[in-house]
């Protein structure tokens, strides 16, 4: 089990992801991206409590589009 | 009153979709996509489930394909320009609204695009080879109505999808009039963009719309601004659904949207439809019986598929005539041209238009047998 924080530019893609997510087993939190980098700009935050490959597969398949995501 | 009035706008909403767009006052307040605070998330959380149930409704490939607009027309006007290219060419229906026809015109004066008109005939075949006939190298789209607003006559949808496929052409469909009342399945049926009011047959509240992209479809803005997304690159997102959304969106029509579909998923689509049919067969079998009054559509004709609309027209009579003293009996119709001129020309009734009703879920028959005495007073 992971903790990961995947990075959105559009919030929709963010509840798209927690609801994917929460179908896995995770705990999903969406929240206003706190600390945007230039590169990647404004954006939404997915914390999810999960299995990181299992996740990503799930993303890819249901076509969510992260920008990038961090392992904590 | 009694409010025949429907294709315009569904009226009364059911009480729950009234209810829903309160919340946004109450409880769903602020912005979508744009801050941080619990009030904002929230609100985006219900703007994705509405995007979610409309997907599941349209079997479109996904939520974010489902973008919210403000009416039909809106919807219309960003599919038809966002598709458009110099030099290319439209195939739209002998039936279709101004929503339609206005964008198609503006862009053909302006030398950008051409269009052609294809007949809608009562045997689909001969439908499907007027459009087909209508093709020609520089075509880009088919744009055909789900039913006409004026008559009711649906055509046929699936045959035209494939048609427009085997060209690799779009295929778009307004579905004003048959979103909520028929079935319509961008899966099944091979649309690639569907356009439809949210107000009408979903029982959604005014100010909202949809353009639902099935898979892959490229479009080309025709609006750009703020999104929510990515602020600080003067860019418009190329993600959906953001690309086709700046600006603030009609929160509380989309939560009594989001109520409206709740409403149909309940009730059922099918039932809906056969009600409203029976009611408009019901009226064309009563006025029938009236030497005075002009019918155009034979709605027990099983060869054609009709949307629960009817047009009639009283000898002697403009069609506004005959709407105003109706509406001195608390009768609400609409009269006219309603805004489709192509239909009026194909079915010869430019002169008067003619008195369109449309039923809804909500319409009685005891409200039908007193627009039917009504009807024939006047005829006298």
């Amino acid at each position: 089990m992971n903790k990961i924080i995947f990075k959105f530019s559009s919030v929709t893609y963010a509840l798209k992801g927690k609801e994917i997510a929460e179908g896995l087993g995770g705990k999903a939190v969406v929240r206003k991206n706190p600390h945007p980098s230039k590169k990647e700009g404004c954006g939404y935050s997915l914390t999810v409590n999960g299995n990181i490959d299992r996740i990503i597969t799930a993303f890819d398949l249901h076509r969510v589009k992260y920008l990038s995501y961090e392992l904590m | 009153m009694i409010y025949l009035d429907n294709s315009a706008t569904t009226f009364p909403k059911p009480r729950s979709v009234m209810k829903s767009a309160e919340q946004a006052y109450f409880k769903y307040g602020a912005n979508s996509g744009r801050s941080a605070y619990d009030m904002a998330v929230a609100t985006s959380e219900q703007l994705y489930k509405c995007r979610k149930k409309l997907a599941s409704f349209f079997s479109a490939p996904s939520a974010e394909n489902v973008i919210f607009t403000y009416n039909c027309t809106a919807s219309l006007n960003m599919a038809i320009k966002g598709i458009a290219r110099k030099g290319g060419h439209f195939i739209i229906s002998d039936l279709e609204h101004n929503a339609v026809l206005r964008p198609l015109e503006k862009l053909k004066k302006d030398g950008f695009c051409d269009y052609s008109i294809a007949k809608v005939e009562s045997e689909d075949k001969l439908t499907v080879q007027n459009f087909r006939n209508s093709i020609r190298k520089n075509t880009v789209a088919i744009i055909c109505t789900g039913a006409s607003n004026v008559f009711g006559i649906a055509p046929p949808i699936k045959e035209l999808s494939v048609l427009a496929h085997k060209y690799n052409l779009l295929f778009i469909v307004d579905c004003a009039q048959t979103a909520g009342v028929m079935t319509v399945d961008m899966k099944n049926d091979g649309i690639d963009i569907l356009c439809c009011a949210g107000h009408k047959g979903l029982y959604g509240p005014s100010g909202t719309g949809l353009m639902v992209l099935g898979d892959d479809v490229k479009l080309n803005t025709i609006i750009e601004g703020g999104t929510g997304s990515n602020s600080a690159s003067g860019n418009q997102p190329d993600t959906l659904p953001d690309k086709f959304e700046s600006g603030t969106p009609n929160i509380s029509g989309i939560l009594g949207l989001s109520a409206g579909i709740d409403f149909l998923n309940k009730v059922g689509t099918e039932n809906i439809y056969e009600h409203e049919l029976s009611i408009v067969r019901y009226i064309q079998n009563k006025l029938c019986e009236n030497p005075s009054i002009v019918l155009y559509t034979d709605l027990n004709n099983s060869k054609i598929k009709f949307s629960p609309i009817i047009s009639f027209n009283i000898s002697g009579k403009h069609s506004e005539e005959t709407a105003y003293l109706l509406s001195e009996n608390g009768i609400a119709v609409r009269a006219g041209m309603h805004c489709a001129p192509l239909a009026h020309r194909k079915m010869h009734t430019e002169d008067t238009g003619t008195v369109r009703v449309s039923p809804s879920y909500f319409t009685r028959k005891s409200e039908i047998d007193f627009f039917i005495n009504s009807v024939n007073k006047i005829a006298k």
